[in-house]
């Protein structure tokens, strides 16, 4: 009587293990384009700046998990939380994906107008012409660098992007 | 020169939780002590062990987790240890009560986090531990011997009554037929857990529902969910079902309606959702009473609600103002 | 309370501090030697300055014009522009303001420029309105001919004029009722006129006898306007819940309360509205509230719009205690600021100084659930539940939650016993939720824009492409010039 209540349960869960196991074979789902819903989001200016060259790329290591959700600077924090709603990753609390987002700005003193910067700029967000000053419009820039690593005379810099330095916002609460 | 820039509001009611808390202590007092005076020294030492133990352990587990020691004063624990002790067997053995006590700190309300975080209410949950674990001990009802001189008439109220609760003998019986005074009943002057006088009880729960410590809907939708089913069963059959007074006036339905089914933690915030918690929890206590194996269903009928009561609260989401009716 | 028919849902009853305040007549300010006026004191787009740094000016003129629906700005002595600059400003975060700065004369001249105050129509009635940069300093700071142009094609059965003042310490919308009663009612009237109403309704809550009985003689003789006390009960005068409480309707969410057929006007602004139909003045003064338990003397003051807050304390003898808060507005919905040195703009109530003793205390505990929140929410919302989704950051779930119909009212927190910072976590969720829009419309922008690039370089390309290939066609067709060679030599091609 003991021997069958003991072998009883330990038979129980192997059958059901195995009904689970045959149960995830079929009734499967086919892996959805998630990797389509992520390029979907991406600002697509192939910056780089994930480590990958291109967002095609960074779409499918972020779709395997190699990437984080907040490896996207262009993105800003709101792609960030987008991405980690749809791959279901936590974002981490660094200080460092909480920094604010930045864009780039043109010293006028430096910049001699070779025009390499605005021909890189994947956003059209630098305007000038051969021997002009260039400028960046502010509320297109996204901060990606590509124009910071092509121009001759360092002309760049960041700045916090205007939405964040003009714009006030509540800090969050802290609980004491 | 303030340096902080905050947003509103810029005042506060001045209401904290330990000030509610010990308001609740406060209107517990009285039955409490009334307990006492009955059931003598060996009431004392369980109410002095429970607390004792639950107050301990709340103290290491705030401890293991870096909590601040602090909120040990809020007096949530006494709460949950007072009610878990009003609700034993007045002469239950203090190093069980001690148990019980810390089974109610610990797995009642500790493993979920702390306060306001546990899904059932710890008294009752440590209270069915204890009903299971210790059948014998937990149905040992003694007579009322007041440590006191009693007062004048008293002790003739108190011969009248042998070792069996109210709803004890009704169920074992099966005969609802007692002779009952109404006095000694009111007063709670009978055999029963250690804080059940029903009108030092209704005393507090008055004032709380007044001092808006509780939520006067829980109370009432629980009294009308047990009284109204009762009060159709005592017509049908008076023979075997106790009338509405004594159902109201015996067991734990008053604790239970007052203190208990009222924690705030593990009740809806709803009004609604308070009616239906409530109802919910009176018609279980009848249905226990009345076809359960055991004579008083208090604890498991709040525990059974308390398992629903987020669904509850989901379903009777109040309407935004500005949407459609 | 537990027989009398509640109004409205939820609410709270904070200790009102109305006695620190109301007790005096309001004080005039004598003329500041310098005002600050900011070209944002309404909401919408600034206005433009129309005065050059180095201008005279006179009392009364126009000096910022209002655009795209925002207000004009007038000056309120004559004096001296002084400058055009960023300056700080009594706004939430402390940040900075274009304000022009106005060294006033010494000698006040007397000779105000007068509007033109005649109207043969409704619409010319309003554009007066306009003429006078009149806000509505209730709080929302928006413009009062812009609402009213709206009712032009609207049926408006209704005039409600809030003389509430729920917000705790504030009084001076109650000295405005007792003082100048005549120019409240008189605005009430022309406002009758400007949104073509059947009748007025003018509700005052029960902690304003004097107030009360100021309005009812006052409109005695008026069979369209009507005086009603409403109880004390904080947020009564919340725009949506007074309608509630006197109209016995809700505004349907996401409209307005023109569209239910009301019109929401508070005292003062009829106030300024009676002035400047009447006498045609222009919105250069308004009453502010300077209150708080470390105040010297809490009193109501008539400045001038631009006078630095820390000449409103003086006149008020200063500070008997260190201000552990300055908040501007009410307790219950205002900011605080850390800097005196900001002017007072047209919708600034009151300005108070808020000692230890009457802060809430900054610790919180774990909620208990206790439900209070969601009791004395008026909107009917869960502020336990929204607040529990927007620490953990999910502002989209908060929002389905219904975080966009929350009216920053503070009455859940101020009720929560566990002291938890609710109304703080959905002031931080809305403005953080509209910073991410922003945000997130950029990101749009540049996707477009980048996918509009990668066309128009690959357009580039084909057309090079067959430039390059018509030219090899060319070549090979004619034949008659001499093949190139395919290798430039090195040297030349970098000299190029």
């Amino acid at each position: 009587m003991d021997i069958v209540a003991i072998l009883s349960l330990p038979l129980l869960a192997t059958a059901m293990g195995f009904a689970l196991s045959i149960a995830a074979r079929f009734f499967a789902v086919a892996q959805d384009p998630i990797v389509d819903s992520i390029n979907e989001l991406l600002p697509n200016g192939q910056c780089g700046q994930c480590g990958l060259p291109g967002c095609g790329q960074a779409a499918i290591a972020m779709s395997e998990g190699k990437l984080g959700p907040d490896c996207c600077p262009p993105g800003g924090q709101a792609l960030a939380q987008k991405l980690s709603k749809l791959l279901n990753v936590p974002l981490s609390n660094d200080a460092e994906t909480k920094s604010l987002p930045q864009v780039v700005e043109i010293d006028p003193e430096r910049c001699d107008g070779c025009t390499r910067c605005f021909k890189k700029c994947p956003f059209d967000a630098i305007v000038g012409a051969n021997k002009q000053l260039h400028g960046v419009l502010s509320d297109i820039c996204t901060g990606c660098g590509m124009c910071v690593s092509v121009c001759p005379q360092d002309a760049f810099a960041y700045k916090t992007d205007p939405i964040f330095s003009n714009g006030w916002a509540w800090p969050k609460p802290e609980l004491h | 020169m303030p340096t902080l820039l905050l947003s509103a509001p810029h005042v506060h009611s001045g209401m904290t939780v330990s000030r509610l808390m010990r308001q609740v202590i406060l209107a517990l007092l009285p039955a409490l002590v009334f307990g006492l005076y009955l059931f003598g020294e060996q009431a004392l030492i369980l109410v002095i062990a429970s607390l004792s133990s639950g107050l301990i352990t709340e103290w290491l587990c705030q401890k293991c987790q870096d909590k601040p020691i602090g909120n040990l004063m809020d007096s949530s624990a006494i709460v949950t240890i007072l009610l878990l002790v009003m609700s034993l067997p007045p002469h239950f053995p203090w190093y069980l009560g001690a148990l019980g006590a810390a089974i109610a700190v610990i797995f009642g309300k500790q493993v979920y986090g702390g306060l306001g975080q546990n899904l059932f209410n710890p008294a009752m949950l440590a209270r069915v531990v204890l009903l299971i674990s210790f059948p014998v001990e937990m149905t040992d009802w003694p007579s009322p011997t007041p440590v006191l001189p009693a007062f004048s008439g008293l002790n003739e109220l108190i011969d009248g009554f042998t070792g069996a609760t109210t709803l004890g003998s009704v169920m074992e019986t099966g005969s609802a037929v007692i002779d009952m005074q109404l006095f000694p009943l009111l007063l709670g002057i009978n055999p029963g857990s250690l804080g059940e006088s029903p009108v030092l009880l209704l005393i507090g729960g008055i004032w709380m529902a007044y001092k808006g410590v509780i939520d006067w809907r829980i109370s009432v939708a629980l009294l009308v969910g047990c009284l109204l089913p009762s009060t159709i069963a005592w017509g049908l059959s008076p023979e075997t079902v106790l009338t509405p007074i004594a159902q109201l006036a015996s067991g734990g339905l008053l604790l239970a309606a007052l203190f208990i089914a009222t924690d705030p933690v593990t009740s809806p915030t709803t009004p609604k959702g308070r009616i239906l918690y409530g109802l919910g929890c009176g018609a279980l206590i009848f249905l226990i009473r009345i076809f359960g194996a055991y004579p008083e269903g208090a604890a498991f009928a709040i525990l059974l609600m308390n398992a629903v009561s987020p669904l509850i609260e989901s379903v009777t989401k109040q309407r935004t103002y500005g949407e459609s009716k | 309370m537990l027989f009398s028919k509640r109004l409205i849902k939820g609410g709270v009853h904070p200790n009102g501090q109305k006695k620190l305040s109301n007790n005096n007549a309001i004080v005039k300010l004598a003329p500041p030697k310098r005002l600050f006026l900011s070209l944002k004191q309404h909401s919408g787009a600034p206005a433009k300055a129309v005065i050059q740094v180095g201008d005279k000016v006179t009392a009364g003129q126009m000096i910022a014009t209002g655009q795209g629906g925002s207000a004009n700005i007038h000056a309120p002595y004559s004096g001296t522009i002084e400058s055009i600059a960023e300056h700080v400003a009594a706004i939430p975060g402390g940040g900075k303001q274009t304000m022009v700065q106005l060294l006033c004369d010494s000698e006040p001249n007397n000779n105000y420029i007068k509007l033109h105050h005649h109207y043969q129509s409704r619409a010319e009635l309003i554009d007066i309105i306009a003429d006078a940069g009149i806000v509505g300093m209730g709080g929302a700071i928006f413009p009062a001919a812009t609402k009213l142009r709206s009712t032009l094609n609207k049926e408006i059965d209704t005039l409600l004029i809030n003389g509430c003042e729920c917000e705790p310490y504030l009084t001076c919308d109650d000295l405005v009722m007792q003082e100048q009663c005549v120019q409240v009612v008189g605005g009430v009237r022309y406002l009758l006129e400007a949104c073509a109403a059947k009748k007025a309704i003018i509700g005052v809550e029960d902690n304003k006898p004097l107030a009360l009985q100021a309005l009812i003689d006052a409109t005695s003789e008026d069979d369209n306007i009507e005086v009603q006390t409403l109880p004390t009960h904080y947020p009564m005068g919340s725009a949506k819940q007074f309608i509630q409480a006197l109209c016995k309707v809700e505004v349907p969410k996401g409209k307005r309360s023109t569209d239910v057929g009301v019109f929401v006007q508070n005292v003062a602004t009829c106030a300024a509205i009676y002035n400047a139909l009447r006498f045609g003045n222009a919105m250069t003064q308004r009453v502010v509230t300077l209150s708080g338990g470390a105040l010297e003397q809490p009193m109501n003051i008539e400045a001038p719009i631009g006078t630095l807050i820390s000449e409103l304390v003086a006149t008020c003898g200063g500070l008997k205690l260190s201000a552990a808060r300055i908040v501007v507005g009410g307790p219950m919905m205002g900011h605080t600021i850390t800097n005196m040195h900001s002017p007072i703009m047209k919708g600034t109530s009151g300005i108070l100084f808020l000692n230890e003793d009457e802060l809430p205390q900054t610790t919180s505990s774990p909620c208990v659930s206790c439900g209070r929140c969601v009791a004395a929410c008026p909107m009917g919302l869960l502020p336990n539940a929204m607040a529990e989704l927007i620490a953990n950051d999910d502002l989209e779930a908060a929002q389905k939650q219904g975080l966009n119909s929350c009216l920053l009212c503070g009455s859940c927190a101020f009720i929560c016993p566990a002291s938890l910072p609710l109304t703080q976590y959905f002031s931080y969720a809305t403005t953080e939720i509209g910073r991410q829009k922003k945000m997130q419309q950029k990101a749009q922008l540049a996707r477009r824009l980048n996918q509009q690039r990668t066309r128009r370089l690959e357009q580039e390309a084909i057309k090079k492409a067959a430039e390059k290939a018509a030219k090899k066609a060319a070549r090979a067709a004619g034949g008659t010039r001499p093949q190139r060679s395919p290798r430039v030599p090195k040297t030349a091609k970098q000299e190029s």
